[in-house]
């Protein structure tokens, strides 16, 4: 099935060379300390905390409106330590979600209205599904889906995840596309 | 008058009749264009018109912004310029507002204590339920010290102890009274006409609630962190009270 085209305004967004398409209205904490490895879409008053430790994405991923990306922290007896945040391909971050996690693995997708608690661990190809709150230090498995609060395993990813999360990714940021003038 | 403008010792700035025709005209304008630019934000932001027996007269805007007289940021606060403070707000020392926190002041005053922590998209709004609306004297909301305010928290509470923890997207109405050492887990939400007895924690799917042992413990290791790395990226408040 094809995906319909969703269209933004040219002069609300910025292009990268890279292509990473980002929302003007974004709060981008300390920027040079954030990496978007290209073709990666920032939505309008989405945050990603660089300020605190270095963010990390991989190509093609979509981070919805109003999510919240901040790396976590950890205690230690002599202060408090944030991590650096990494993130893989072909993520999908629904909207209103916030991520603690210290690695969000590849081709994986996070509905919307999720909490992912502090340092959680995100398997590669895992769902996540809307509305999920998943406690801190939690680890995802490769190929699960989580649900609920707190979030447990209510079943089984698809064995396609990979493929339909290129597929899903892929062709958001192909159809998001700037509006033409008429 | 003339005399006064052509002789510039002082350092005030007179307006004669043709520049004030001048620049209520730029206000008019700025008010009525469509597509805005720089200089027509400008004139709006310092300026608007109000109509006297017919006469028009500028006056300094009446617009949001310029509502922040009454914040009031005692010495030792970090809060950052992009954190949004409605209304009549005092923060206390060793507080710490990060970028887009929302403080809403809309029914009184609302007075922060000491060593707060504030993360961003949470909203601290101070709501007089429906039917104590008709009440003559105003409320103040009282946030007690060492409380946590985690991301995306909405806390409309009409009291606030200290040491508690509001964690992500967690919503308190503005019945509930929270006492001291009191946990409202992540995604919970409580609307009931309610007192929080000490130490309790809020949880899961259905709400359920629990006595701890003991209150949370302390963030006072985050916060020295983040009062040192907050300032190497965000503009802060000047705090405009000595403690």
């Amino acid at each position: 099935m094809e995906m319909r085209d969703v269209t933004y305004n040219k002069n609300d967004y910025v292009e990268t060379a890279s292509g990473n398409k980002v929302s003007k209205q974004t709060v981008l904490c300390g920027s040079q300390n954030i990496v978007l490895q290209g073709r990666v879409i920032v939505q309008p008053e989405a945050i990603i905390r660089g300020d605190l430790a270095n963010v990390k994405t991989g190509r093609y991923c979509i981070i919805s409106k109003e999510a919240v990306i901040r790396p976590p922290y950890k205690k230690f007896s002599k202060g408090v330590a944030f991590f650096p945040l990494t993130m893989g391909d072909n993520v999908y971050v629904g909207e209103k979600s916030i991520i603690n996690a210290a690695v969000v693995g590849s081709y994986v997708y996070i509905g919307r209205n999720c909490v992912i608690g502090r340092r959680c661990i995100l398997k590669d190809c895992c769902i996540i599904e809307d509305n999920t709150i998943l406690a801190p230090e939690t680890v995802v498995p490769p190929f699960t889906r989580y649900s609920g609060n707190p979030g447990v395993q209510i079943g089984q990813a698809p064995e396609c995840q990979m493929d339909f999360m290129v597929d899903f990714t892929r062709s958001y940021y192909q159809h998001f596309v700037p509006a033409k003038l008429i | 008058m003339d005399e006064l403008v052509a002789n510039k010792k002082d350092n005030n700035f007179y307006l004669n009749k043709d520049k004030y025709a001048k620049c209520l005209e730029e206000v008019q304008t700025a008010n009525n264009v469509k597509k805005k630019e720089a200089v027509h934000y400008s004139r709006i932001k310092c300026y608007d018109i109000l109509t006297i027996d017919g006469d028009e007269k500028l006056i300094a805007s009446m617009k949001e912004e310029n509502g922040e007289i009454n914040i009031k940021i005692i010495a030792g606060a970090i809060v950052c310029h992009e954190a949004k403070l409605r209304g009549d707000v005092t923060i206390g020392a060793g507080t710490i507002m990060h970028p887009c926190a929302f403080v809403n002041a809309e029914a009184g005053p609302i007075i922060i204590g000491e060593k707060c922590l504030v993360e961003e998209q949470s909203k601290i709004t101070h709501r007089v339920p429906f039917d104590r609306e008709e009440q003559k004297n105003v409320p103040v909301l009282i946030i007690g010290s060492n409380n946590v305010f985690e991301v995306g928290c909405n806390v409309e509470a009409c009291r606030i102890g200290d040491n508690n923890i509001f964690e992500s997207k967690c919503f308190v109405g503005n019945k509930v009274t929270v006492t001291n050492g009191c946990i409202i887990g992540a995604g919970c939400y409580i609307t009931e006409e309610q007192v929080l007895p000490e130490n309790t924690i809020i949880y899961g799917e259905k709400c359920l609630q629990r006595e701890a042992l003991c209150g949370p413990g302390q963030q006072t290791l985050q916060m020295d962190t983040l009062s040192k790395m907050l300032p190497n990226y965000h503009r802060i408040r000047k705090p405009n009270l000595k403690s």
